[in-house]
């Protein structure tokens, strides 16, 4: 490993200290210039809305593990977005453009019949 | 008469099983009449009967034989033949069908299905005489597993469940062992020759021609084919299932059983074992004759001490089955034609006897002999019958049992092997006068003690039509016997030739 | 994995070769969309599901002649084989799958339980298997795997107020992870010891005994322990002792139809993916006695699996978990053929196995009666003459399953027995044959219970529906014409031998 391979980290390295700089700056300021309201809620520490101590066999609504698998599940599949992006000119070169982007729009179709079943069966019917 | 002769075998083994169709469709269609049922199996197993006794002068006609290819890529054939060696089999079984149909008229536990299961197992048995392919005889001999384990398990005495499994586990094992020769000698067969096929007598023809199989397969594939003939027989300490299927089993299932089923073990050790493996035959012989010495004396002693008719007969099966395989294994002419002999012989006075015991059954539902005596009062007819097939299973000159085992008993002394092993089975000929005579001596002669035996019926016209044929023929074999041996000579001969001529080579080399 | 899958420039789209599985995914979505209907009719999306298998099968026919003439047709990079290993697997699964949808009909309407989702689950289960068949590439594999298993894991469940169902998921779920874990590990060890994931790749590595990325020689260790574990994993699938544990519980949970499925389908798939990676690339001579080091411990695999299974099925009192033991000893009957290095003896076998089980478990489905309770074999006291029909049907599919000539059963293990008799597997083959002869004792012991027993009181029992009726009606004829004529089968399946050869 010589030096020009190290210096091309160097624009890593700068990400990081600029985004320690932000996040740092951020709760110093809000620390220092903030309005402060101390009542029992906000002294909690954070846990996504739930009160932190008491009994951990407490049910949630199944609405959650839905949501939160939905999520995973177009999240991910979304992901093959990405790929398809990438190899799209050099797939390009061997079929059609119209072909590839074809493939893509039977993805996408396939997504939306989930997306449609999802709905039918009532998951994002929050009531 | 050429068509006749192409088809004549293939009609006799599936004409039992199109009839059992043909019942199965008029029950679906005309209702289930039990004694529409009863006259159907009765007309199918009487034409069955017919049409094998053809065979009697066609037996040697190369035309009846049937070969057609079935599964071509294994080599499989459907292969039908009749020869000597199976010619008074197949006929024994096709006349003790139709007076088992006759016998069970009186069954009214579901009729349709007991007379679909004996044309089944008719078909099955027929199959197993006729198949000329091991594959094909394999597959009849399995089948025919499953109408005989319904007809002990459903229509059978008290313990018949226990009897009937114990009757199929105990063949099975044998016969998938042999499965497993089998399918051995058609890999071996086909590795040396180059044709894979189960052809049985291209088989036997290239195992002396080639003499491809080595002394240590020799002796295994016979192992293997021995133990499942051996069960079946059954030979000494494999016989335990006997006298069970023997007593739960209806009174047609034991005269089946009794006369063609022992029998397929003892065919197929002439079929198989002697011809196919000659050295190992003769190396193993010593040890096989001395368990059937054993098994001769070992049942005829049990059958004295038992109080039970049916276990009586089923013991002195094992005896005379005894003498069979000792008749087989004396490697002498004599000594094969007697066990043939011998098989048809039982299989008539057995069944007879069966039948016999199924009579009095009927009328007392017991079979105690001590609940029997002095029956030849009320019965004379019955008790005259009684009489005539108890001398025919003790061996009375001029009456078919005495051919038999003479025969066995002068080709055991006659050949290569140790004569106490002949002078100990004839004890065997003087105990089963012992138990048989003090059998019926117990249940014919004396008083009549028991008051319920005052007023039996005698025997029935139906009774009749049933004993009579057999009585006939015991006496009839008794005084002709060359009828049947010159028919079954050449095949034999044929036999002893290939088991002693290869197996002297076989020393020598 | 994309430059793995861009090795070869062109992407080597061919949706010709997978015409059945696009078929399938088609109709299943069609009834997934279906069921979400506000009234739907389950007559019509039984209706697009036959259709959808029967024209899956038309369209796997029609792949059987170019497949002849080519010898193979490779898709995606190589990532799909179709060759006649693959469509006479596909057959299996089609037949298999439509039956499945033909016996659930009547059991989900009387649980009013949601169709749509139950056949859709089945068609993707089956597209997932058929991935497994014709994979041609680990990771193929493991893609169809994940598929198939966990469409089933969700049927296994469908009862969903039924603790049995739950349970017999969850454990079907726990352990088929496990497994899968075990066969991808074993997958990476793989890929580690030959540098190629596609099982031609390593099947020439392991013969030219060079890492195909690095050019080193195979790494032995790796490769070993790769090959163990993926025996691990694959062992699980087939249900093979002492990986079989699973079994039991989870085939007596589960819906009838669904455990249907399972000892059929998903076992023929497991072996399909087994054979075309221990048969296909482990091949004898090579890879430092991989092959034999491989044979040996699955021979004694075999061995156990006939013997538990055949002994603990001995002591069953429940019909269903007496036929989960039955599936494992059939599965130590299978792995006979399979060390034999004999993929036809294997698929035939499958084939008369499945086609036997899944009429057994149609009329199970049937007799369990209403909650799929009455599964225990007493509960079929007296059936026999009552019921000719039904109990002459299962008489004659026990046989099968026990191997008395004539049937199917018979011909699959005459088939396997005679494979590995003459590849000298000898002891293998006793030991299949004894047990055999004991397992005749408990598949007699319901046609004990069905006709020797008097029955005591009448059951009422509903008439057979027409989906059983078909079912078990076409798995008897399957049973018979596979055990007396498979001529013909076998014929096509001698030629098939040569696509297999040419590939290698």
């Amino acid at each position: 490993m010589n030096g020009q391979e190290i210096l091309s980290y160097v624009p890593i390295l700068m990400m990081f200290l600029v985004s320690l700089a932000i996040a740092t700056g951020m709760v110093v300021s809000s620390s220092l210039f903030g309005q402060k309201v101390k009542s029992r809620e906000k002294l909690m520490p954070y846990e996504c809305g739930k009160d932190p101590v008491g009994s951990a066999r407490e049910r949630f609504s199944v609405k959650f593990y839905m949501v939160a698998l939905m999520f995973i599940l177009f999240d991910i599949e979304a992901i093959f977005f990405v790929p398809w992006a990438v190899v799209f000119r050099k797939m390009a070169e061997v079929y059609s453009k119209a072909f590839v982007f074809l493939e893509m729009l039977v993805f996408i179709a396939v997504l939306l019949v989930g997306y449609i079943y999802v709905w039918k069966k009532g998951i994002l019917d929050w009531k | 008469m050429h068509f006749i002769k192409q088809n004549i075998l293939t009609v006799v083994t599936f004409l039992p099983l199109f009839g059992a169709l043909l019942m199965l469709l008029h029950s679906y269609f005309r209702g289930n009449n039990p004694e529409a049922m009863r006259r159907m199996a009765l007309g199918f197993s009487l034409a069955t009967f017919l049409a094998s006794l053809p065979l009697i002068g066609w037996y040697a006609d190369p035309t009846l034989i049937v070969k057609a290819n079935w599964i071509g890529s294994l080599g499989v054939s459907y292969h039908l033949r009749v020869d000597g060696l199976s010619l008074w089999l197949v006929i024994l079984t096709t006349l003790l069908v139709p007076l088992c149909v006759l016998a069970s008229w009186h069954i009214d536990k579901h009729v349709r299905e007991y007379m679909v299961f004996m044309l089944m197992l008719e078909t099955g048995m027929v199959g197993v005489f006729l198949a000329m392919d091991m594959f094909l005889f394999y597959l009849f001999w399995e089948v025919m597993l499953v109408p005989m384990y319904f007809l002990i398990g459903v229509w059978g005495g008290e313990r018949r469940i226990y009897a009937a499994i114990k009757f199929v586990i105990y063949t099975m094992i044998g016969s998938l062992l042999m499965l497993v020769a089998i399918i051995a000698l058609y890999l071996l067969h086909g590795q040396s020759t180059g044709v894979y096929t189960f052809d049985i007598v291209q088989i036997t023809e290239n195992i002396a021609r080639y003499d491809f199989l080595t002394y240590q397969q020799q002796m295994w594939m016979f192992a293997a084919f021995a133990l499942a003939f051996m069960i079946k027989v059954p030979l000494f300490p494999l016989h335990t299932w006997l006298p069970d299927a023997h007593v739960e089993a209806p009174t047609a299932g034991s005269v089946i059983l009794a006369g063609v089923l022992l029998k397929m073990g003892t065919y197929g050790l002439m079929r198989f074992n002697l011809p196919m493996f000659p050295e190992a035959a003769h190396r193993f012989a010593i040890p096989i004759m001395i368990l059937a010495v054993i098994g001769i004396v070992y049942g005829a002693l049990v059958a004295m001490v038992q109080p039970d008719l049916k276990k009586l007969v089923a013991y002195s099966s094992v005896s005379h089955l005894g003498f069979v395989v000792l008749g087989t294994f004396a490697f002498t002419e004599t000594g094969m034609q007697g066990a043939l002999y011998q098989m048809l012989n039982h299989g008539i006075s057995t069944g007879a006897l069966f039948l016999l015991v199924g009579v009095i059954y009927e009328r007392r539902h017991t079979r105690l002999i001590s609940e029997f005596g002095g029956l030849s009062t009320p019965m004379p007819v019955y008790a005259t019958i009684f009489m005539i097939v108890t001398l025919s299973s003790i061996g009375l000159p001029l009456l078919n049992g005495f051919v038999g085992e003479f025969l066995i008993l002068v080709g055991t002394f006659t050949s290569a092997h140790p004569r106490i092993l002949a002078v100990i089975a004839t004890s065997g000929v003087v105990l089963s006068a012992v138990y048989m005579l003090w059998m019926t001596q117990r249940v014919l002669f004396g008083r009549v003690t028991n008051e319920h035996n005052k007023s039996l019926a005698d025997v029935t016209l139906r009774e009749k039509l049933t004993l009579v044929p057999l009585v006939v023929l015991i006496i009839f074999m008794g005084v002709y016997p060359s009828f049947f041996l010159k028919r079954s000579a050449g095949q034999l001969q044929q036999i002893h030739r290939l088991v002693n001529e290869r197996a002297v080579a076989g020393m020598v080399r | 994995m994309m430059t793995l899958l861009l090795q070869t420039s062109v992407l080597d789209i061919n949706y010709v070769a997978i015409w059945p599985m696009i078929i399938l995914s088609i109709s299943g979505i069609a009834v997934l969309l279906f069921g979400i209907a506000k009234d739907p009719v389950h007559r019509d999306m039984s209706m697009i599901g036959i259709v959808g298998f029967v024209l899956a099968g038309v369209a796997t026919g029609r792949l059987w002649l170019p497949v002849k003439t080519v010898g193979q047709i490779r898709a995606f990079s190589n990532m799909v084989i179709i060759d006649h290993f693959s469509l006479y697997f596909f057959f299996i699964f089609i037949i298999i799958g439509l039956l499945t949808l033909l016996i659930s009909a009547s059991f989900l309407e009387a649980e009013r339980l949601p169709v749509g989702e139950f056949y859709s689950l089945v068609m993707f289960a089956v597209v997932g298997m058929m991935l497994m068949a014709a994979a041609g590439h680990l990771v193929m594999i493991f893609l169809g795997l994940e598929i198939a298993s966990i469409s089933t894991y969700a049927l296994a469940g469908y009862r969903r107020n039924d603790l049995r169902s739950n349970e017999s998921a969850i454990k079907y779920f726990v352990l088929g992870s496990a497994a899968t874990a075990f066969l991808l590990y074993g997958m990476a060890l793989i890929y580690g010891a030959t540098g190629s994931a596609e099982l031609e790749g390593i099947r020439t590595a392991i013969i030219d005994n060079v890492n195909a990325a690095t050019k080193q020689p195979v790494h032995t260790e790796l490769l070993f322990l790769g090959a163990a574990m993926m025996l691990v994993g694959f062992s699980f699938k087939v249900s093979a002792v002492p990986f079989h544990l699973w079994t039991p519980d989870v085939y007596e949970g589960a819906p009838s139809s669904v455990t249907a499925f399972m000892a059929t389908a998903s076992k023929a798939a497991a072996f399909a993916a087994f054979l075309r990676v221990f048969v296909f690339c482990f091949v004898p001579g090579y890879g430092q006695g991989l092959h034999s080091a491989w044979t040996t411990s699955l021979e004694t695999i075999a061995i156990l699996t006939m013997i538990a299974g055949n002994i603990a099925a001995l002591t069953q009192h429940n019909f269903k978990r007496m036929l989960a033991y039955s599936s494992i000893a059939h599965a130590g009957y299978a792995l006979v053929g399979l060390i034999a290095d004999d993929w036809q003896a294997v698929a035939f076998y499958l084939l008369t196995y499945s086609i036997t089980n899944i009429g057994a478990f149609g009329l199970i489905t049937y007799l369990a009666g209403r909650g799929d309770r009455e599964t225990e074999i007493d509960d079929l006291a007296g059936l026999g003459f009552n019921n000719l029909g039904v109990s002459i049907a299962m008489l004659i599919l026990l046989l099968s399953l026990a191997g008395i000539p004539l049937t199917a059963g018979f011909m699959g293990k005459f088939i396997v027995f005679k494979a590995a008799w003459q590849k000298g597997f000898h002891v293998a083959v006793i030991v299949a044959v004894v047990t055999s002869a004991v397992s005749v004792y408990y598949y007699l012991r319901p046609m004990v219970i069905m006709f020797f027993r008097e029955l005591k009181v009448e059951p009422k029992r509903l008439p057979l529906p027409t989906g059983v009726l078909v079912t078990v009606v076409l798995s008897i004829l399957g049973t018979f014409y596979l055990g007396v004529m498979p001529g013909r089968l076998f014929q096509a399946m001698e030629n098939a031998k040569v696509s297999f050869v040419q590939s290698r």
